[in-house]
């Protein structure tokens, strides 16, 4: 099974240098686990939502979609799958180095990747 | 300006950009460069505008300001989506194209977009904002759901 605890810890091991935030959710924008400062407008299950979201619009014209960057005036979200039924999300500010934070996503799927496949095979 | 020939030039100026068109914010179509013509109405490209006008309310309810740019990188290509004044600049590249060139396109996109506005402003003379009896799928009413 995925240990609640051992997988905050590993969310949270990114949120340095700029990155305030990462989700793990499923494709349905249902949240897992989210480790960062919370937003007072928006909470983390409902971003989670709006981030699946706007994968399934991307990911509608063309089955292939690896990975997304959203810039935004405050700051900048990257979303990746996760062995191919979670996803990973990072937000970072907008001074933080883009390369940066894609770097930190691509190690958090790879360390993610055999512990989420794993309870995918338990469940199905 | 020429903007069909600047858009051309910074379509051949950065290595693996195959086309670039500019829509307004409702997805209709006002400029397009590196499409054969043949696919001037194909499903490719009205499905990535339609795709691109949805998410852009959800966006919104993020909290984290306007949209500027939406990146997404498919197998076979890259798709980056600038935002600017009322416009939305769609660059389509293959998957080996520079993805931080792409990002960085936005600034040379603005005095494009700047040069849009001042030849076609918006009737209220306010040249970022759309007129507040249009809705526009940028900015969504508050309680859109």
């Amino acid at each position: 099974m995925l240990r609640q605890k051992a997988l905050v810890d590993v969310l949270g091991q990114v949120n340095t240098s700029g990155v305030d935030g990462s989700w793990l959710f499923n494709k349905e924008g249902l949240l897992l686990a989210y480790v960062g400062t919370e937003q007072k407008e928006v909470a983390s299950n409902v971003s989670s939502a709006l981030l699946a979201s706007v994968w399934t619009a991307l990911e509608r014209r063309a089955n292939d979609l690896k990975e997304t960057i959203l810039v935004l005036e405050d700051g900048v979200i990257v979303c990746t799958l996760v062995a191919r039924s979670m996803m990973l999300a990072i937000r970072a500010s907008k001074q933080t180095d883009l390369g940066l934070v894609r770097a930190k996503l691509h190690s958090l799927s790879a360390y993610l990747e055999q512990p989420i496949l794993s309870i995918s095979h338990d469940l199905g | 300006m020429n903007v069909q020939q600047e858009l051309e030039e910074l379509m051949l100026t950065y290595e693996g950009v195959c086309a670039i068109f500019i829509t307004d914010h409702d997805g209709g179509l006002i400029l397009n460069v590196g499409l054969p013509a043949s696919l001037d109405n194909s499903r490719f490209r009205q499905q990535l505008i339609v795709s691109h006008v949805t998410t852009i309310p959800q966006i919104h309810k993020l909290s984290m300001g306007g949209h500027q740019t939406t990146f997404a990188m498919y197998e076979s290509h890259q798709i980056a989506i600038h935002s600017l004044a009322k416009y939305y600049f769609i660059v389509h590249a293959g998957c080996n194209t520079n993805t931080g060139a792409m990002l960085a396109l936005r600034e040379k996109l603005a005095p494009i977009a700047n040069y849009m506005m001042s030849v076609c402003p918006p009737i209220d003379g306010d040249g970022l904002m759309p007129p507040p009896s249009y809705p526009s799928a940028a900015a969504p009413p508050p309680d859109f759901d």
